[in-house]
Order: C-alpha cells, then sequence, then structure tokens
C-alpha cells in the first residue's frame, strides 16, 4: 500500500477498505459514524493517542476517545456537508504533547475519518 | 503491589488526568508544554490556531491572551508555591469569519520548582456571559427606578410651587377681608343715625327714620355672618393647603437624596415662596416678620426644593425660638435680610428669641443633636450638606440665652 498521507484518492480509497487495510497504513486513521461513534481504529492511530482499539471502538470520539479535538477547529468541522481538510494539531500522548497533522475527511455514505500522522 | 500493577496505577491516574474537564499544563519556565490533558487541548488549540502559534509554548499564548498571569508566574520569587488562584481572565477571541466572542478562563499557576510550573484553567466563559447579562438588567433596573425619581421629584417639586402660590393668594384674601370690608363703614353710619334720630324723624317722619336703623343694623348683621363665613371658609382651605404641604414634604423625604438637580433659582423667589410658606403659621403665632430683599438680586445654580427646606428649616427654628420668650409681652421678631456683595449672596435670619450659649453653639450643626423635646437633630446637620453642597456655608450665632439668635448663609457666586 503506497497511499500518502495527503493523496487525492484517499477518501474513496477509505470507503472501500477495512480496518486491516488501515493498519497497514503509516499514519492513524478513525472510521466513525455521522455520529461520532467509532467504527475502526487503526494500529497507527493506537500508537499515536495511546488508546488501544478496544478502548476505542464503539465510543464517541470527540467527546469520550478524543475529548481535545472538542472544539470548533475538529470536532465542528465535520457539521459541513463536505470535508477534506489538512491542518496542524496537538495530540497527547497519555499526556505528553505531540504535535500531528490531521486530515479531517467526511464519507458521502454515513462515515466521517479522521487522520492523524506525526508532524 | 508489584511493579506492573503499580505502572497500571499510574497509566489509571494519567488517564484520569487526561480526561479531567479542566485544562491541566505543565510547562518550563520558558513556557514549553511538557505535559497537558485534553481539556487544555481542546481550549488552548483555537487559541494558538488564531494567534497564529505552534502550540508548544505557553508563555507565547499567554504573552498574548493573559500577560498579567504569565508575568505573575515570571515574577514569583519563592522556589515553589500557589502563584495566582482562581484569577478570572477575559479573553477577547476575533473568529475567521469576522465575529467577536469573549472566552473567560479562570487561571491558577502553581510554581513546582525553579524550572516547572502547572496552569491549570477553567472555561466559565458561560458563567461569564450570564453574568454579564444580569448586571446588565440590574443597571437597566436601576436608570428605570431613577428615571421615576425623577418624574416624581419633578411633579412633586412642581405640585410644592402650586400649592405655595395658592397659600400666599389665599393669605391675601384673608387679610384684605379683615382689613377692607364694609362692616366699620356702615356701623359708623349707624351710630350717626343714632346719634342724630331726632333730626332725622323731623326731616324723614319717625317711622321712615326707624326704617333706616333697622335697616342698617339688618345689613351689618348680615354682612357680619358673610364674613364669619368667608371667613371660617378661608381658614378651611389654609388647613387644606398645610395638610397638602405635609404630604409633599413627606413624600419628598423618599425621593429626596436620589437626584440632585442643577437648575438655575432665583434666590429672591428661593426667600420669598419659603417666607410666604410660613407667613400663615407666624401670622397666628403672632410673631413679626421683616422681609428684606436687595434689588440686584442673581440667581444661583442650584436644587430649589432643597435650598427651600434649608429657609424654611432655619425660619421654623427661629420662630421656634421667638414663641418660647418668658415675658409674653415682648414683641416677637424675625428679621429675614437679603444682601448681595461682589461674589456672593448672604442671606441673615435674625430673631429676638431665645437664643443660645456658646457650648450650643459648637453643637449646633452636629447630627443628632437637638435642644427640642421633640426634635431628631437632623434640620441642622441636613442644612449644612445641602448649603455646602451647593459651595455655600452656614452658620449659626447668638449673643447668649436670651440674646435672640442669627443664621446666616452664604452663596458663592
Amino acid at each position: 500500500m503506497n497511499l500518502t498521507f495527503n493523496d487525492p484518492s484517499l477518501p474513496e480509497w477509505l470507503e472501500t477498505s477495512s480496518e486491516k487495510d488501515y493498519d497497514n497504513l503509516p499514519f492513524g486513521v478513525v472510521k466513525m459514524n455521522y455520529d461520532g461513534v467509532v467504527t475502526n481504529y487503526s494500529k497507527g492511530q493506537s500508537d499515536l493517542s495511546g488508546v488501544s482499539k478496544e478502548n476505542a471502538r464503539g465510543k464517541h470520539f470527540f467527546t469520550q476517545v478524543a475529548p481535545c479535538t472538542n472544539n470548533f477547529m475538529v470536532a465542528e468541522k465535520y457539521k459541513s456537508d463536505s470535508l477534506d481538510e489538512i491542518m496542524p494539531y496537538m495530540f497527547t500522548y497519555i499526556t505528553l504533547p505531540t504535535p500531528v497533522e490531521l486530515r479531517l475527511i467526511k464519507g458521502s455514505k454515513g462515515n466521517q475519518y479522521l487522520l492523524a500522522k506525526n508532524a | 503491589m508489584s511493579a506492573i500493577s503499580a505502572e497500571s496505577q499510574v497509566q489509571k491516574m494519567l488517564s484520569i488526568i487526561y480526561q479531567i474537564p479542566m485544562g491541566l499544563v505543565e510547562a518550563t519556565k520558558d513556557g514549553g508544554i511538557t505535559a497537558m490533558n485534553a481539556k487544555s487541548i481542546q481550549l488552548l488549540m483555537p487559541l494558538f490556531h488564531i494567534h497564529k502559534l505552534k502550540g508548544n509554548n505557553i508563555n507565547h499564548l499567554l504573552s498574548v491572551i493573559a500577560p498579567q498571569v504569565l508575568a505573575a508566574a515570571q515574577q514569583f520569587v519563592p522556589a515553589n508555591g500557589n502563584v495566582i488562584k482562581q484569577v478570572r481572565q477575559e479573553i477577547p477571541v476575533t473568529h475567521a469569519n469576522g465575529s467577536d466572542t469573549d472566552l473567560c478562563f479562570l487561571f491558577t499557576v502553581e510554581k513546582l520548582d525553579e524550572d516547572q510550573f502547572t496552569y491549570v484553567f477553567d472555561d466559565v466563559t458561560e458563567l461569564y456571559h450570564k453574568e454579564k447579562e444580569l448586571n446588565q438588567m440590574i443597571e437597566d433596573k436601576a436608570i428605570e427606578q431613577l428615571n421615576k425619581f425623577e418624574i416624581a421629584s419633578g411633579l412633586l417639586h412642581d405640585i410644592g410651587n402650586a400649592v405655595v402660590g395658592f397659600g400666599s393668594y389665599i393669605t391675601k384674601i384673608k387679610r384684605s377681608i379683615e382689613q377692607k370690608n364694609d362692616i366699620t363703614t356702615l356701623q359708623s353710619l349707624k351710630t350717626f343715625v343714632e346719634k342724630n334720630q331726632v333730626a332725622l324723624a323731623g326731616a324723614l317722619g319717625e317711622k321712615k327714620s326707624k326704617a333706616i336703623a333697622e335697616l342698617l343694623d339688618g345689613v351689618i348683621t348680615n354682612q357680619e355672618s358673610n364674613l364669619t363665613e368667608v371667613r371660617n371658609s378661608v381658614t378651611d382651605q389654609m388647613k387644606i393647603i398645610s395638610h397638602i404641604q405635609e404630604i409633599l414634604n413627606i413624600q419628598r423625604q423618599y425621593v429626596k437624596g436620589h437626584y440632585i438637580e442643577r437648575a438655575t433659582v432665583s434666590v429672591r423667589d428661593l426667600i420669598n415662596d419659603s417666607v410666604s410658606m410660613l407667613a400663615n403659621s407666624f401670622e397666628k403665632r403672632g410673631i413679626n416678620l421683616g422681609l428684606q430683599i436687595s434689588s440686584d438680586m442673581v440667581q444661583i445654580k442650584g436644587d430649589r426644593t432643597k435650598l427651600m427646606q434649608v429657609f424654611l428649616n432655619l425660619l421654623k427654628n427661629a420662630a421656634d425660638s421667638v414663641v418660647q420668650l418668658e415675658n409674653p409681652e415682648q414683641a416677637k421678631e424675625i428679621n429675614v435680610a437679603v444682601g448681595r456683595g461682589k461674589t456672593s449672596v448672604k442671606v441673615i435670619i435674625q430673631d429676638n428669641g431665645r437664643g443660645f450659649d456658646e457650648a450650643t453653639g459648637a453643637k449646633l450643626f452636629t447630627r443628632g443633636y437637638t435642644t427640642k423635646a421633640e426634635g431628631t437633630g437632623l434640620g441642622l446637620a441636613n442644612c449644612k450638606n445641602i448649603i455646602e453642597g451647593h459651595n455655600g456655608q452656614i452658620y449659626l450665632t447668638s449673643a447668649g440665652v436670651g440674646q435672640g439668635a442669627t443664621s446666616v448663609v452664604i452663596f458663592n457666586i
């Protein structure tokens, strides 16, 4: 898999791929429904955040898994109809601040994605 | 406890801290962030972003959004301890779309050692805006209340003026019916007729001359009963007026102090109105009132109602003093003189009443001091406040007990 973080075809690929495929990417992927409930949490994402797949799945991403994103810069943006944006942000591995780059994608079939990689 | 479970305890603790709904940041003295929880990122990232900062140095952000908080941390001398606790910081924010909001954070800063600080902050924006709304509401209410007071005060003032005019008019009627009625003339005519009864009988015949005497009698009786009726009705009207004035005075007590009027006040009208308001009661008590106002009177800026209170008070004090004279035969005199200097207007109220000794004189303007059985001791103290509030002076002098007293009010113009 040679897809890069800012590949234009990434949104389409995400819609048709599985968590196993996401695990092979060199960056983290969170797949959630329009309500924000996590359905897939990739290995890369787990490595970045310190949150295990088991602890993330089924939970509300913006309030329970990553409350640090619950603001107008990240969570609010998913309220628009279409979204594909890359931005610098900050994650914490437990409490250690980690500068990251985020790609926020809203799919058309009821799913939305948050991609993250070390900045 | 094994090493592994101790480590998992720490992990648990850290994840609790991570999830705490309050921003926690640990940073070096230079501001480099070494640890932060989720809430701190949620709250601070937008601010870092708006101010185009990287997001890894809290000092950079604080220097823009909360310079006092940063200064407090930097200038904190002790090796460790609490720098600030729950300090409220308003943070104005302009969004990319141009809209403005005010955030409000509560900051607590602890110094852990020479190079480690923790910053704890709580977002109280919602509370802050609610408080602001509430304060605005209270302020609006107070203004509304003040407006009502102004209207009420103005109304009382106008009614008061009208009543004063009405009162002096009635007093005038009373004086004129006492002085200029026809009964005396009729009575002299009657005496003349009686004296010349014989001559008149010779000229007109006895029957006619008797009839004239009887007619005169009837007219006099009629006039007298009319006069009594008018007199009674005037007295009743005066009672009604003083009743109205009493009510107005009580109402004024409620509204006074709520606002200070600074209108143009004619000193002449002020003294004239105060004197005519009391003319009736002075007359009843057998007090002779002299009034002299120089022709070059000026206008001053002030609160007419309050100034009127002062002169009414001084005049009433003088009246109370002259009616207490030991010799009831002695004339009761109060003289009011208003004169004008180059830079001042002087009002002098002189009475020949009881007067006071030096010790009493020293305490006259003290709040709560009174020489009257029913006094509150507030009258002169209030007068002094009012006159001084009008850039004036007031003082009372007396040569001693039994020597009368003089009140002087000076307005600087």
